[in-house]
């Protein structure tokens, strides 16, 4: 029989850097989770995102154990990153903040496809393109 | 006590298109300066979602920054300073003792009682034991982890009689007192987080004896006369990114940990060179002892 649910909490961590100071004390102590578990092994699996936020979402169910799945980073978050951005465009059609190359996109793309409501290659580097049009980043060959 | 600014963002309930309207502050958010974001949990509504930043000034900053973007939505923003709680020490309180090759690591409310193990006559005499007592806090390394008990069968399979031993990532400091208790002389571990120091300290405090120095300091940056043994129970990615540290900082043997199994090969890559004396893996996770010899 599967296990019952208790909690789905999301959570966006530093890579590779979760210490049981909030917010994952705060938010998964109450749920009885050993919070040093998570931790540690929350580290093993982002610790190659260093210096990105990675989104969690945790799963708790009534006995107290836990799973996790990490998401990759927001597309706004891998561009600004790759275009050394603090942030996007207020005014995106008029102000451009920045440029990224086709190639960086691409590379994007495929980061992002398993969490892309995509079929191809060719349509999450279109999603990507379209974000970055709307942080007022320039795509450039 | 410490507390940690934050910023608390409440959603109103049945909006519209709250869907689309949470995708849109979520990017305002991630655009701040953040160091982390709670979203809450999402079998349990109303949505309430805590955006943790570095200081007060940034907060104060980004609450401004929100209010502007949130006003006339529903969302109300409200500036926290959040506990500790110390949820790190009460999600442990359940632990009992572990055993882990020879040592046993207890918790001081589950320190086994020697007089009660008495063996009956005739029967097998039982392997001596080492206890280690670690109050679990904020330190990595209560011996609930396999890396953990990888890393005391690691040590407990060299003779480390009169070794100077480094421990990186010392968190709890059990590795450290392990040493120690295998003979190891002048032992000393290392962490880059201030909250496993304090955890460090009050586990010497448990284990009178100990040899052990602690000190905060990242091994990238160490400047130290090498070691005989540096034992280091990190990530794969931290193995890889402390490569030239590590190997600098030991002149004999190295034991790797915190690593996954997938991980393995990258890891014993970036160490070319060392010679793989003797490696073990439980549950997902690896440990390996390098030895010099044949750089």
């Amino acid at each position: 029989m599967a296990k019952k649910i208790q909690a789905m909490v999301k959570l966006q961590i530093p890579a590779g850097k979760a210490t049981p100071a909030p917010p994952v004390g705060t938010a998964l102590g109450p749920h009885g989770v050993n919070i040093m578990d998570f931790c540690k092994n929350f580290n093993a699996r982002t610790a190659k995102d260093d210096g990105l936020i990675i989104p969690a979402v945790v799963t708790i169910y009534a006995d107290r154990s836990f799973t996790f799945i990490t998401k990759t980073p927001p597309v706004s978050v891998l561009l600004k990153k790759v275009a050394s951005l603090a942030k996007g465009s207020a005014e995106p059609n008029r102000t451009k903040v920045g440029t990224v190359t086709a190639k960086q996109v691409e590379e994007i793309a495929k980061t992002k496809m398993p969490d892309l409501n995509c079929d191809s290659m060719q349509a999450a580097v279109s999603t990507v393109r379209g974000t970055a049009r709307s942080m007022g980043i320039d795509v450039v060959d | 006590m410490r507390t940690y600014p934050a910023l608390d963002l409440r959603f109103p309930e049945a909006h519209r298109e709250q869907d689309q309207l949470a995708e849109t502050i979520e990017g305002a958010i991630l655009d701040c300066p953040i160091t982390a974001l709670d979203q809450g949990d999402a079998l349990a509504p109303p949505r309430l979602w805590r955006a943790y930043f570095p200081d007060s000034g940034t907060r104060d900053d980004a609450a401004a920054t929100l209010a502007r973007l949130c006003a006339g939505t529903g969302v109300t923003i409200d500036a926290v300073e959040v506990a500790d709680e110390d949820w790190a020490a009460r999600s442990q309180a359940g632990l009992g003792a572990v055993r882990a090759g020879r040592f046993v690591i207890a918790p001081p409310w589950a320190v086994p009682d020697r007089s009660a193990g008495t063996p009956r006559a005739g029967s097998v005499a039982q392997p001596a034991t080492t206890l280690i007592v670690i109050q679990p806090s904020m330190g990595f390394g209560t011996g609930h982890h396999a890396t953990t008990r990888l890393c005391c069968a690691a040590l407990d399979a060299i003779d480390l009689r009169g070794a100077r031993v480094l421990d990186v990532g010392t968190g709890s400091g059990v590795l450290a007192i392990a040493a120690s208790r295998l003979g190891a002389v002048a032992v000393l571990g290392i962490d880059v987080d201030e909250d496993s120091m304090l955890a460090a300290r009050a586990s010497l405090a448990l284990n009178p004896g100990a040899d052990v120095t602690l000190a905060v300091m990242d091994v990238r940056q160490a400047t130290l006369s090498p070691f005989d043994l540096v034992v280091a129970n990190l990530t794969g990615a931290l193995l890889i990114a402390a490569t030239d540290a590590l190997q600098r900082l030991s002149r004999h043997r190295l034991i790797l940990s915190g690593f996954l199994s997938e991980e393995r090969e990258d890891v014993i890559r970036a160490y070319a060179g060392w010679a793989i004396e003797r490696e073990a893996q439980e549950d997902g996770w690896g440990v390996v002892t390098l030895a010099a010899g044949i750089r």
